[in-house]
C-alpha cells in the first residue's frame, strides 16, 4: 500500500518533484554553457510547473512570446524616456498596478507587463540593451522548454485523461439526474436533487477547465474537438433545464394556487420535452466522442 | 472600465504600499536594496491566505519572514558557489510541497524562493545586506498596515461586491436584450456570452470564499440565500443565449423590440422592469434580509446604487403578467412563443419564489 502511494503521488507532490527536477536541470544547463544570467531560465522553469502537461504547454509558449513582446515594448519606453526618470517611475507604478490587477484574470497581459517591468527595473540598476534582450529571450526559452520537458516526463498528468475521466463521471451523473427528476415528487427529495444539481455544475466547470488545457496537448483531433464543443453546450443547457424543472416542481408543491400552478403546469411539460430532446442529442454526441 | 472591483482595490493598495515604502527608504538604501523592498512591499499584500483577519495576518507574516529568511540564506550561501545552487533544489521542492501540509496558497514559498534565487545568482554582490533586510522589513510592515487599515474588506463585503457586480452585469444583459435585433444578433450574442463568462468567473470567486470552512460556518445563512440567486442569474443568461436565436426564426421574430415598439403600455412595463433590474432586484431583497444588521452592506448598497424607489414583489409580478397577457393577445394566444416568453420571464419569477421560500423556511427554523 505504501509503495503504491509512493509510486502514485498526488498532484502537489508530483509538482514538487517536477520543480526540484526543473531546478536541477536548469542549474546543470547554466553551468555547462556558462550562462551568466541563468536565474532567468531557473525563474521561468520554476514558475511554469503546472498540474497538467496541457497547461504547461500553453503557459510556456505564451510566456516566451509575451516576454519578448513585453521586452520590446519596455525597450521602446526606455529609449523614449531614458533621461526622464520621473516618467519611468510613474510608468513602473502603472505597470505594477496592472500586474496586480490582472494577477488572477489575464495571464497574457500579465506576462507582457512583467516583460516591460523587467526592462525598466534593469534600466534603473544598470541599463538595458539589445544584448540583454537577446539573453533574456533565449534564457526564457530554455526555462520554458525545461518546464515542458519536466511536466511531460516526471510523473506526467495529462489534461486529456482528466477530460475523459470527468466526462464519464458527468455523463453518468446527468443520466441518473434525469431519471431521478422525472420520478421524484416529494419536497425533501426534490431539495436533495437540487443540491446534487449544483454538484453537477461543479463537475461541468472542472471538465471545461481540463478540456481547455487538453487542447494544448495536441491529442485532440479536430473532429473530436468539435464534438466536445457541442457537448459543452448541451451539458450547459441540460444543467439549466434540470434546475428549472426542479424549481417548478418545488414551487408547484409548495404554492399550488393561481399563477404559480399555471406556470408550473405548463413549465413541467415544456421542460420535460426539452430535457428529453437534449438527452437524445447528448447520447448521440457522447457516443461519437467515445469512438477512437 | 474595471470589471473586478476587489482586484482594483488590491492593486491600488499595492501601489500605495510601494510608494510609502519607497518614500521611507529611498534616501538611505542602495538601488538593489530598493528592489528587494519594492518586491516585498508589492507582494506581501497578495499573500492574504484565508479570510479571517487573523488567518490573513498570519499568512502575510509567514510570507514576510520567509522572504527575509531566504534573503539571509541567499547572502550567506552565495560565496559557496556549488552549495548555494544545490540548495535551490530542496527549496524548490519544499515550495511546491508545502500545500500538502495544509497551506492553502502556494504563492508565498515560491515568491520566497525567487528572492533566494535572485540574491544567489545576481552578477553583482549584495551591498549592505543588513540595510536591505531592514528595508524588506519596513516594506512588509507597510504592506500589512495598508492591507488591514486602508479600504479593508471582509468576506461579507467581498461577497457583496461580487453580488453587486453580477447585478450590474445582469442589468447590462437586460439592456442587450432590449436592443436585440435580427441584424445585430451575433453581436448581441457575443456580448451576452461575455457577460455570462464574467458572471461565472464571479461565481468561481464566490465558491472560493465559501470553501473556507471558517467563513462558511460564520455566514452559512448568507451563502444559503445568495447561492441560488447567483446560479440562477448565470443559468438564465444561458437560456437567453439559447432561446433568442430560436425566437428570431419564429413568427414573433424577436419579442423584445416588438414589446418596445408597439405599445406604450408595454413600453412603460419594460421601463419598470428595467428599473427593477437596475436596482438589483435579486440581490437587494436577499441582502436586505440576510445582511439586515450589517451597516457596511447597507451603506455600500446606497453608495453603489441611486436611491430610487424599489418595486415590490407584487408590483414586479403584476408587470410580468401584464407583459405576458399583452403578448398573448398580439400573438393570438398560440404556440411556442408564449412558452418562450414564459421561459424568459416566468423563470425569473420562479427563481425568486424559490429563494423566498428558502428564506421563509430559514425564518421559520428560527
Amino acid at each position: 500500500m505504501r509503495w503504491q502511494k509512493l509510486l502514485n503521488p498526488n498532484t502537489t507532490t508530483r509538482m514538487a518533484l517536477r520543480a526540484a527536477c526543473a531546478a536541477l536541470l536548469c542549474i546543470l544547463f547554466t553551468q555547462h554553457f556558462y550562462l551568466t544570467r541563468g536565474y532567468w531560465a531557473i525563474l521561468t522553469a520554476l514558475s511554469l510547473i503546472t498540474p497538467s502537461l496541457g497547461t504547461s504547454i500553453y503557459q510556456s509558449s505564451m510566456r516566451f512570446i509575451m516576454t519578448i513582446v513585453g521586452c520590446f515594448i519596455g525597450w521602446g519606453i526606455y529609449i523614449a524616456f531614458k533621461y526622464q526618470p520621473e516618467i519611468l517611475t510613474l510608468i513602473t507604478l502603472i505597470i505594477l498596478f496592472i500586474m496586480v490587477y490582472t494577477l488572477y484574470h489575464n495571464f497574457i497581459l500579465r506576462m507582457i507587463v512583467t516583460g516591460i517591468a523587467v526592462v525598466i527595473l534593469f534600466s534603473f540598476i544598470g541599463g538595458w540593451d539589445l544584448q540583454l534582450l537577446w539573453v533574456r529571450a533565449y534564457e526564457t526559452l530554455i526555462g520554458a522548454v525545461i518546464a515542458v520537458l519536466v511536466n511531460a516526463l516526471i510523473f506526467p498528468e495529462f489534461a486529456k485523461n482528466n477530460v475523459q475521466r470527468e466526462l464519464k463521471l458527468l455523463l453518468e451523473k446527468i443520466f441518473k439526474m434525469a431519471d431521478d427528476i422525472a420520478t421524484t415528487n416529494t419536497l425533501p427529495e426534490l431539495k436533495r436533487l437540487s443540491h446534487r444539481r449544483k454538484e453537477l455544475d461543479q463537475t461541468r466547470i472542472t471538465l471545461e477547465r481540463h478540456y481547455e488545457y487538453a487542447r494544448y496537448e495536441l491529442f485532440l483531433r479536430k473532429n473530436k474537438s468539435l464534438y466536445y464543443d457541442k457537448l459543452h453546450l448541451e451539458i450547459n443547457l441540460l444543467c439549466f433545464y434540470f434546475q428549472a424543472m426542479l424549481n417548478i416542481k418545488i414551487s408547484a408543491l409548495k404554492y399550488p394556487d393561481s399563477v404559480r400552478a399555471y406556470l408550473a403546469a405548463s413549465g413541467t411539460e415544456y421542460y420535460q420535452e426539452r430535457i428529453d430532446q437534449e438527452l437524445t442529442n447528448l447520447r448521440a454526441i457522447a457516443s461519437a466522442t467515445q469512438k477512437p | 472600465m474595471f470589471k473586478y472591483k476587489t482586484d482594483l482595490l488590491l492593486a491600488s493598495k499595492t501601489v500605495i504600499a510601494v510608494l510609502i515604502s519607497v518614500a521611507l527608504t529611498f534616501w538611505w538604501l542602495n538601488p538593489m536594496g530598493m528592489f528587494y523592498t519594492i518586491y516585498t512591499a508589492a507582494s506581501i499584500g497578495l499573500m492574504q491566505a484565508g479570510t479571517s483577519r487573523r488567518a490573513q495576518f498570519l499568512a502575510m507574516l509567514f510570507a514576510a519572514l520567509s522572504y527575509i529568511a531566504l534573503y539571509i540564506l541567499g547572502v550567506y550561501f552565495r560565496p559557496n558557489y556549488f552549495l548555494a545552487r544545490a540548495l535551490l533544489i530542496p527549496f524548490a521542492f519544499i515550495a511546491y510541497y508545502l500545500p500538502n501540509a495544509g497551506l492553502t496558497y502556494r504563492l508565498p514559498p515560491i515568491m520566497g524562493v525567487i528572492v533566494y534565487l535572485v540574491v544567489m545568482m545576481m552578477p553583482m554582490d549584495p551591498f549592505n545586506p543588513g540595510a536591505t533586510m531592514l528595508g524588506m522589513a519596513i516594506g512588509s510592515m507597510v504592506a500589512i498596515l495598508i492591507y488591514f487599515y486602508l479600504w479593508y474588506y471582509n468576506a461579507e463585503d467581498e461577497l457583496l461586491l461580487i453580488m453587486l457586480e453580477i447585478t450590474e452585469a445582469y442589468s447590462n444583459a437586460i439592456q442587450v436584450l432590449l436592443s436585440w435585433t435580427h441584424k445585430s444578433r451575433q453581436l448581441a450574442q457575443d456580448k451576452l456570452e461575455a457577460i455570462l463568462h464574467f458572471c461565472e468567473g464571479h461565481i468561481a470567486s464566490f465558491e472560493q470564499i465559501k470553501a473556507h470552512p471558517e467563513v462558511f460556518k460564520k455566514h452559512a445563512k448568507f451563502f444559503d440565500a445568495t447561492e441560488d440567486a447567483l446560479y440562477g442569474i448565470s443559468k438564465i443568461l444561458w437560456v437567453y443565449i439559447d432561446v433568442l436565436p430560436k425566437l428570431s426564426t419564429m413568427n414573433l421574430r424577436v419579442y423584445f423590440p416588438l414589446i418596445r415598439d408597439t405599445n406604450r403600455t408595454l413600453q412603460l412595463q419594460i421601463n419598470r422592469l428595467t428599473i427593477a433590474f437596475e436596482h438589483g432586484f435579486f440581490t437587494r431583497r436577499i441582502l436586505h434580509r440576510s445582511l439586515g444588521a450589517s451597516r457596511n452592506a447597507l451603506s455600500m448598497l446606497t453608495r453603489q446604487q441611486n436611491p430610487r424607489p424599489a418595486l415590490s414583489l407584487s408590483e414586479f409580478e403584476a408587470a410580468l403578467l401584464k407583459i405576458v397577457k399583452l403578448v398573448e393577445s398580439k400573438t393570438h394566444k398560440s404556440s411556442e412563443e408564449i412558452a418562450s416568453l414564459r421561459l424568459a420571464f416566468g423563470l425569473l419569477r420562479i427563481k425568486e419564489l424559490y429563494t423566498d421560500l428558502k428564506i421563509a423556511e430559514t425564518n421559520k427554523g428560527k
